[in-house]
C-alpha cells in the first residue's frame, strides 16, 4: 500500500467515498442493527457454510449433478486463465458477437472483459455503475457504487459524447442508459452473471440485484453463463433462502433487494421461459489452497461490503490503494491468497486491528485475527535487531529503566529538530502532525521506589 | 465475581505509563486507594508485549510475555489502566506461552484475574462511582477499541464516567471510530494514522469539548501527541485521571 | 480441469461442521397479509387489498388505465381471472396483449407500457412477490414494461423465507417440478449509482402496484 495517503488531488474522491459509505452505514444501522437478529442470522449462515466447507467435494459434486440434471453444463476452472478460456469458448461456440454482463467481482477477479474483447466479442456491463466506468475506462470505486466518484456532469459528458446529448439529471441519465442497455439485452447472444450463493441440493443459484439487470442477463439471451467462486456454495435451498435475505440486510439494511432470482439450470426448458443453454463455471484460483491453510475463514465472505463501509482505513485510503478487485479488510486477507506478489504483503499492515469489521461482518469472520496471522508470517527479517532489542528492554526491568534514562536526551534532541531535518522513513512520517511525548527519564516505578526509600530512610 | 475488599490488587502500570505518563499511573493508584485498597506494585514488571505481538513478532512477544508472567506470578488480582493490554493478557498470553506448559497454565490463571481499571471498579468492587467531580470544562470520552471491543467492556467506563458529579459527559460523534494508533500501524502508516487522529480530535471539538478523556494508554499517547501539535488547547486526560477527579 | 481432478484438489475435513441451530433466525409474522402489505409499501410499491378476485382485476386494470396506458401485456392470471380479463379490459377501453414468458417474443413486448401478472407466491416476512418461469408466466411482464401490476391471492402468501423451498417443491402448485427460474420481487427497479441519487426504473419497472384479494 502506497505510503502517501490523502493525496491532495484526490480529496474529492475521499469525500465522495466517505459520503457514500456513511449512507450505507446509516442504511445498515436503520435496517439491521438488532444484535439478537444479527446473531441468529450469523450462527445459521456460518453453520451452513461450514458444513459445505467441511465436505466441499461431496457438495460440489452434488451441485454439479443437480445442474446437469436440469440441462445445464458445469465447467471446472482451476485458475483465472482456465476460466477465461472456458468462457470464451462458450461464447464463440454460441456464435456470440455481443455479451451482456451483470456485476460480478469474480469476473473482475479473472479479468474476463479484455479476453473476450480480444476475441472480437463486445461485452457490455449492464449494472448502471459498472456501465459508466466501463465507458470511462476506469476501475470500480466501491463494490456497491462502482461509479460513485463521478459527478453527474461527468456522466452526462460521457453519455453525450458516446450516445446522444443528455442533461446531467440522474433521472435523465438513467433513462438514456436504460434505453441503450435495453437494446443490448435484446441483441446479446450470451448473458453472464456472477453467483451470490448456490444451493447444492437442487443446483440453484441466486443472483441478487436492485436494478433488474441480473434478471435481464439471465433471461433474454439464448445462453446464460454463471461464474462462481467455489466458496459460494451452501448445502441446501433453505440455506440459499437464508443467504438471500442476509446479504441485502448486511449490505443495505433491507430484508430483500428488489430482485432475487433463483436459477436452476436452463429456464428455456420451460417452453422458452429463459435461456436455452446454461453454463456454470466454478472457479478455484487459490480457494482450495486457502481452505487447506490458516486463512480458510475468509471463504465465508458474502461480499456484502460491510467491512469496507465500516473500516476507517479503507475510508481514508480509498479502494484503489488496495491494488486489487477486493478492497478493505476482506480484500487485505483474500487478495494475497488469490494472487501472491510483493505488493500484497503490505496489505496486512494497513490496519489498526480495531475490530469494527469483525463486529459488523454478517458471518463473524475474524478479520483482525487473520491479518495478525499474516503479519506473523511476514514479520520482516530485516528488522531482526529491532524486535530482539525491544524484547530485551521490555522484559528486563533494569534494562528498561536504563533505556528510559538514555532515551531522554535522544528524544529531546529529536523534539528540537525541524520536521524537515528528520531522517526520511517512519520517523518523519510519524513526526508530522505530532509532538513527541515528553520523557522524564525516570519511570513511575522508579519514582515510587525512590519516594518510598525517602520515606523509610 | 463479587466484592472482595480484602484482596489487594496488584498494579500493572504498562510500559507507556511507566516511561511516559507516570501521572496516569499515579491517578490510578489514587483512585484505588480512595476506594480503600492498597495496591501492590510488582517491582520487576515492564510490559505485556502487545506491540510486538501486533507487529507479528511472535518470538519477541513470547519473551516479554514470559517476563510478565514471572513478574506477576501468584497475584490474586491484577489491575491495569490499559484495556488493550488487559485484552492482550487475556486473549494472547496463554496461547503464546504454550511451549512452556507451566507458564502457560499460570498465564491462563493470571489472565482470568486481570482487569482494566474501570472494569475492576465496576464489576469486581461493584461500584458505580468513584465519588469525585467530573472535569470542570466541557468534556467527552473516546471509547478505545482495546477496551470496548477487544476486551468487550462496553459498560464500566461509561457507568463510572456518568457516575461523576458535576458536568455531564458530552456525546462524542462517531465515538466507535478507531483513533488511528494501532501500535505498529502508527509507524507503518503514519499518514492514515495522523488523519484518523485528526478526525478524532475534530470530533471532540465538534462535541464542544475542551477536555477529552481517553480510555486506553496507546490511544492516550497517540492523541496527546497529536493534540500537542494541532490543538494544544484541547486537554487530554486518561480515564484513570478522570476517575481520580483531575481537571475537576 | 476435469471434474474429478478439480474435486480431488479440495481439502476435506479441515473445517468442522457445527451443529445447525434449529429453526429460522426470526419467528414468522403473525398476520402474514398485514406484514406483507407493510413491507411492500415500505419499498415504494403501491398496495391495494380487495375482497374478491374480480374486484382485484377491476382495480388492477383501473390503475393501468389511470397511468395513461392504452395497451397492456397480460401473463397467465389463472383460469378465473383469464376468463374475466377480456371483458373487464374492454369495459375500460384497454387493449390486452397476451404476454407470457416466451423469450422469443420479448422484442414484441418492448412497446408495452404496462405488464399485468399473477404473482405465484409472496413472502410476507421480507415483503416480496414471486414470479415463476413457465409458459404464460409473469417474469417478463414483471421486468420489461415500466409499470408492473401484480395480482395476488392472499392464500398464496407464505409467512417466511423458510417456507419458500417447500412451496417451490410442492407438486400441486408446480406439477412440472420446481420451476427452473423464479424471481423474487422486493421493490421497484432502482439505482443510486449516480451521486447516490435514487432513481427508479433502471432496467425493471419503476412503478409496481400489487393488488391483493382476500
Amino acid at each position: 500500500m502506497k505510503k502517501r495517503l490523502m493525496p491532495v488531488g484526490d480529496s474529492k474522491r475521499a469525500d465522495a467515498l466517505a459520503g457514500f459509505t456513511e449512507r450505507l452505514r446509516n442504511l445498515r444501522e436503520s435496517g439491521f442493527s438488532d444484535p439478537g437478529l444479527i446473531s441468529a442470522f450469523r450462527e445459521r449462515a456460518r453453520a451452513a457454510k461450514l458444513e459445505y466447507l467441511s465436505r466441499p467435494d461431496h457438495y460440489l459434486g452434488m451441485l454439479a449433478d443437480g445442474v446437469e440434471a436440469r440441462g445445464g453444463q458445469v465447467h471446472f476452472a482451476a485458475d483465472a486463465d482456465e476460466a477465461r478460456v472456458q468462457i470464451k469458448a462458450i461464447c464463440q461456440q454460441a456464435g456470440a458477437s455481443q455479451v451482456v454482463k451483470g456485476k460480478s467481482m469474480t469476473c473482475e477477479e479473472i479479468e474476463l472483459n479484455p479476453s473476450l474483447e480480444a476475441a472480437g466479442i463486445q461485452i457490455t456491463e449492464t449494472d448502471m455503475g459498472e456501465f459508466i466506468i466501463q465507458l470511462a475506462g476506469e476501475p470500480p470505486f466501491h463494490i456497491l457504487g462502482p461509479a460513485m466518484h463521478k459527478t453527474r456532469e461527468e456522466v452526462a459528458e460521457l453519455f453525450s459524447r458516446l450516445f446522444e446529448p443528455v442533461s446531467p439529471e440522474p433521472a435523465d441519465l438513467t433513462a438514456l442508459a436504460r434505453k441503450v442497455l435495453r437494446r443490448r439485452f435484446m441483441e446479446a447472444e450470451v448473458g453472464i452473471t456472477g453467483v451470490n450463493a448456490m444451493a447444492c441440493d437442487s443446483g440453484t443459484l441466486a443472483v441478487i440485484t436492485n436494478e433488474g439487470n441480473g434478471r435481464f442477463c439471465s433471461t433474454l439471451p439464448r445462453v446464460h453463463i454463471a461464474v462462481m467462486g467455489l466458496e459460494k456454495a451452501v448445502p441446501t435451498l433453505q440455506d440459499l433462502a437464508l443467504i438471500s435475505s442476509l446479504l441485502p440486510r448486511a449490505s443495505l439494511g433491507w430484508p430483500i433487494s428488489s430482485y432475487v432470482s433463483w436459477i436452476s439450470g436452463a429456464a428455456g426448458r420451460a417452453h422458452g421461459a429463459g435461456p436455452e443453454e446454461f453454463h456454470l463455471v466454478i472457479l478455484d484460483n487459490g480457494r482450495s489452497q486457502a481452505l487447506a491453510g490458516p486463512y480458510w475463514e475468509i471463504l465465508l465472505c458474502l461480499r456484502c461490503s460491510s467491512c469496507l463501509n465500516y473500516c476507517p482505513v479503507y475510508n481514508i485510503a480509498g479502494g484503489h490503494e488496495y491494488g486489487s478487485v477486493y478492497a478493505g479488510p476482506m480484500g487485505s486477507v483474500l487478495t494475497p491468497l488469490l494472487r501472491g506478489g510483493p505488493g500484497d504483503e503490505r496489505l496486512s499492515q494497513a490496519s489498526t486491528l480495531c475490530g469494527r469489521c469483525k463486529e459488523k461482518c454478517p458471518m463473524g469472520i475474524d478479520l483482525p485475527g487473520l491479518l495478525l496471522k499474516r503479519r506473523q508470517e511476514q514479520a520482516p527479517p530485516l528488522h531482526r535487531l529491532m524486535p530482539k532489542l525491544a524484547a530485551e528492554i521490555l522484559s528486563k526491568r533494569g534494562l528498561f529503566e536504563s533505556a528510559c534514562r538514555l532515551a531522554r536526551p535522544l528524544i529531546n534532541a529529536l523534539s528540537r529538530l525541524d520536521d524537515d531535518h528528520l531522517p526520511p522513513g517512519p520517523w518523519r512520517g510519524w513526526r508530522q502532525g505530532r509532538e513527541l511525548p515528553k520523557i522524564k527519564g525516570s519511570t513511575l516505578l522508579g519514582d515510587l521506589r525512590h519516594r518510598k526509600g525517602r520515606e523509610n530512610g | 465475581m463479587n466484592n472482595l475488599p480484602t484482596l489487594q490488587p496488584r498494579f500493572f502500570a504498562t510500559c507507556l505509563v511507566d516511561s511516559l505518563y507516570p501521572q496516569v499511573g499515579q491517578a490510578a493508584l489514587r483512585v484505588l486507594s480512595r476506594l480503600g485498597l492498597k495496591p501492590g506494585i510488582p517491582p520487576k514488571q515492564v510490559c505485556c508485549g502487545q506491540s510486538l505481538y501486533k507487529a507479528g513478532q511472535v518470538e519477541a512477544a513470547r519473551k516479554v510475555a514470559r517476563a510478565w508472567v514471572r513478574a506477576f506470578s501468584g497475584s490474586a488480582v491484577i489491575v491495569s489502566p490499559s484495556g488493550s493490554c488487559v485484552a492482550h493478557v487475556r486473549h494472547a498470553l496463554p496461547q503464546l506461552l504454550e511451549p512452556w506448559p507451566e507458564l502457560a497454565l499460570e498465564a491462563k490463571n493470571l489472565a482470568a484475574r486481570t482487569f482494566e481499571l474501570s472494569q475492576f471498579i465496576f464489576r469486581v468492587l461493584g461500584r458505580e462511582s468513584t465519588g469525585v467531580q467530573a472535569p470542570a470544562q466541557p468534556w467527552t470520552y473516546h471509547p478505545s477499541c482495546g477496551l470496548h471491543r477487544s476486551l468487550g467492556e462496553d459498560e464500566a467506563p461509561y457507568r463510572l464516567l456518568d457516575g461523576l458529579s458535576g458536568r455531564a459527559r458530552l456525546e462524542l460523534p462517531d465515538a466507535e471510530l478507531c483513533c488511528g494508533f494501532g501500535g505498529p500501524f502508527s509507524v507503518s502508516h503514519p499518514e492514515i494514522s495522523s488523519r484518523m487522529m485528526a478526525d478524532k480530535l475534530d470530533a471532540a471539538r465538534q462535541a464542544g469539548a475542551e477536555v477529552l478523556v481517553v480510555g486506553d494508554v496507546g490511544c492516550f499517547m497517540h492523541l496527546s501527541c497529536g493534540a500537542a501539535k494541532s490543538d494544544p488547547d484541547l486537554k487530554l486526560i486518561h480515564l484513570a485521571q478522570a476517575l481520580a477527579g483531575e481537571e475537576a | 480441469m476435469d471434474r474429478a481432478a478439480f474435486l480431488a484438489r479440495l481439502p476435506k475435513g479441515v473445517v468442522k461442521a457445527p451443529v445447525r441451530p434449529p429453526g429460522p433466525p426470526e419467528p414468522p409474522p403473525r398476520d402474514a397479509l398485514a406484514a406483507l402489505v407493510e413491507k411492500l409499501r415500505a419499498t415504494g410499491m403501491g398496495v391495494h387489498v380487495l375482497d374478491s378476485a374480480d374486484q382485484a382485476l377491476q382495480k388492477a386494470l383501473a390503475l393501468i388505465k389511470e397511468s395513461g396506458a392504452e395497451r397492456l401485456g397480460a401473463a397467465d392470471l389463472g383460469p378465473e381471472l383469464n376468463e374475466l380479463l377480456p371483458q373487464t379490459a374492454r369495459s375500460l377501453g384497454l387493449e390486452v396483449v397476451p404476454a407470457g414468458d416466451d423469450r422469443a417474443e420479448a422484442k414484441s413486448y418492448e412497446p408495452l407500457a404496462a405488464g399485468l401478472t399473477r404473482a405465484d407466491l409472496a413472502v410476507a416476512q421480507v415483503g416480496a412477490l414471486l414470479q415463476a418461469a413457465r409458459p404464460g408466466g409473469g417474469r417478463l411482464m414483471s421486468l420489461m414494461p415500466p409499470m408492473h401490476v401484480a395480482l395476488l391471492w392472499a392464500k398464496d402468501i407464505l409467512p417466511a423465507m423458510a417456507d419458500l423451498p417447500p412451496a417451490l417443491q410442492d407438486q400441486e402448485r408446480f406439477p412440472d417440478g420446481m420451476p427452473p427460474a423464479v424471481s423474487l420481487i422486493g421493490g421497484p427497479s432502482k439505482t443510486g449509482d449516480i451521486e447516490a441519487v435514487i432513481v427508479l426504473g433502471v432496467h425493471g419497472p419503476g412503478r409496481v402496484e400489487v393488488v391483493i384479494w382476500n
